[in-house]
């Protein structure tokens, strides 16, 4: 397991494509994260009653909700890391060699998935960090708990886990499809067209449940009143459905012929 | 006899209704370079696939290093070096980079075998070239010096001079010629190309339509497709005479019809016809004969219609 895990963490080093990705995220949050704080936001958001996209908490709390862009990553990395092993067949070569299916895919889930995490890390701290340099934490009654740094970590570990539960479901396309361009263009496709078709057709009972799925259970602790029990349930909740998820894949992927 | 390090026992693999491998019952030895071959589709890919563990028999089993249980396979497996359908490499990545990827993957902490490998597969100034502006007989090479990375006592080679120009070929056919006596590997390498594999094998293993047709050593296929004088006399034993005191020759072989297949003087019939008549040996048939690679090919597969 160690030796795949190195051999991942080398491929992760020398891609260039995700090279590029990063300091394309870390321009695209810094210059997004400074529109927070312009002089004509300011005015906006007070009218939004939305003060708390000021300060540091509350604009990753705000950065957070971008599903899209957490998909997108999510889309991205699959495809390469994952559609990329299996076209230049280098998980074809680590199963010939010997290593167990099982010990192939879960190095290849852990370090995509600690990847894609990785990068809305970059995302959302770069977004936060104009507003907390110039602004800081703020005050309770503007930002609520997220004045609090234990709070913000909690707030992103638990955000983290909850979008893992969701990016955890590319992966899985990644392993079923086994291309780089078809995974990119199914995740894309299938989660966010899904994820607003279900939206929009479904009864309001129904999407109650959805938020408690991989679609939506981020929600629960994107709140400026987010308590230890909203952080703890939302971590559990991700757990079950990455190891459901995962299973899932790993069922399907140990008995795949590879050409 | 050498040590067995493949066997297969009834080795079957159905896709639908149909059956890639059929009782496909085969056995390795150490230090040997078997020439898989037979036509597209045979079935050539799909047994090394399942050797690999990249697919899973339908029927049978196979013993690897005389192991067939599961922990067992998965440890034989680090015995192995395979190159099936195309290299494992990653484009963006240089033969170098490509070679310590491999290193990591395996587990094996000796980078300075990275060097070593690249130098025997003549790659030694490309190190850092990445491997997306490579040729594909550099490719070839590259993926061959990749699965020698933990020193396999097993190498599969899958039509590894496909679609490589003459000089690709010449390349690859000295590359694995130079392996079988690198620490007396054993080396199974497939191809339809039955003259290319002529020059390398050891053995052959002659596969059709899934099934194992036949399995010969180099000595026997030479002496199925040898060319001969096929010659008859009034007197065979006069003939057989002459040849052995005026032509000092006994490369021949006297057949139960007592023909004589000579297998010297196939350019010098001239004089070969001039020295038994001086010798008063009364012939009554010279021809050439002899089956071509191909031909013997095709009539072990059925497929002659010239024979």
């Amino acid at each position: 397991m160690l030796s795949l895990l190195r051999c991942e963490w080398y491929q992760v080093r020398k891609s260039l494509p995700l090279k590029i990705v990063v300091i394309i995220m870390v321009a695209v949050s810094i210059g997004f994260g400074s529109s927070f704080i312009a002089p004509d936001n300011v005015s906006y958001l007070k009218t939004l009653n939305r003060m708390y996209e000021l300060y540091f908490g509350g604009v990753i709390c705000a950065a957070m909700e971008d599903g899209a862009m957490v998909l997108l990553l999510a889309s991205l990395a699959a495809g390469w890391m994952i559609g990329g092993g299996f076209e230049n067949r280098v998980i074809q070569e680590s199963i010939s060699y010997g290593k167990k299916r099982s010990t192939v895919y879960l190095a290849k889930m852990l370090v995509y998935s600690a990847t894609v995490t990785v990068l809305c890390l970059v995302y959302w701290c770069g977004t936060a960090l104009p507003a907390g340099f110039k602004n800081g934490l703020g005050t309770a009654d503007i930002c609520g708990n997220l004045t609090q740094v234990p709070y913000i970590i909690g707030m992103i570990a638990a955000g983290s886990a909850a979008y893992a539960s969701l990016f955890t479901i590319c992966g899985i396309i990644a392993f079923f499809v086994r291309k780089i361009g078809t995974t990119m263009g199914i995740c894309l496709a299938a989660i966010l067209v899904g994820g607003n078709l279900l939206a929009s057709i479904l009864p309001e009972e129904v999407i109650k449940f959805v938020n408690y799925t991989p679609l939506g259970l981020y929600r629960h602790v994107l709140k400026l009143d987010v308590t230890l029990s909203d952080l703890c349930q939302t971590v559990g909740i991700s757990l079950i459905w990455i190891i459901l998820f995962g299973t899932v894949g790993y069922l399907k992927f140990r008995k795949t012929e590879l050409k | 006899m050498g040590n067995l390090i493949l066997e297969t026992r009834d080795l079957s693999k159905q896709y639908k209704s149909q059956w890639a491998l059929n009782h496909v019952n085969l056995s390795l030895q150490q230090g040997k370079i078997y020439g898989l071959i037979g036509k597209n589709g045979a079935g050539k890919t799909t047994l090394m696939r399942m050797i690999a563990g990249l697919g899973f028999p339908t029927q049978g089993s196979i013993l690897l290093f005389g192991t067939e249980n599961r922990s067992g396979l998965e440890a034989a497996g680090k015995r192995i070096g395979s190159l099936i359908e195309a290299p494992g490499l990653v484009a963006g990545m240089s033969a170098k980079e490509n070679m310590r990827l491999q290193c990591l993957m395996k587990g094996i902490p000796n980078y300075e075998i990275e060097e070593k490998l690249l130098e025997l597969v003549g790659l030694k100034d490309a190190g850092k070239k990445k491997v997306k502006n490579f040729s594909l007989g550099m490719r070839q090479r590259l993926g061959i010096a990749t699965t020698l990375i933990g020193n396999p006592d097993l190498l599969m080679l899958d039509e590894p001079i496909n679609g490589l120009d003459p000089a690709g070929v010449i390349e690859i056919r000295n590359l694995v010629k130079k392996l079988s006596e690198y620490e007396n590997k054993t080396i199974l390498v497939s191809s339809h190309n039955l003259p290319e594999l002529y020059q390398v094998a050891t053995d052959f293993i002659i596969i059709h339509e899934g099934e194992i047709r036949q399995v010969l050593s180099h000595e026997e296929l030479d002496d199925r497709c040898r060319s001969y004088l096929s010659l008859e006399a009034v007197n065979a034993n006069q003939l057989t005479a002459v040849l052995e005191e005026k032509l000092r020759t006994r490369n021949f072989q006297v057949m139960p019809d007592n023909s004589i297949r000579l297998f010297d003087f196939l350019d010098e019939r001239e004089r070969l016809a001039q020295v038994l008549h001086e010798n008063d040996v009364i012939l009554t048939k010279i021809a050439v004969c002899g089956t071509s690679l191909e031909d013997y090919f095709m009539n072990v597969i059925g497929g002659n219609k010239n024979a």
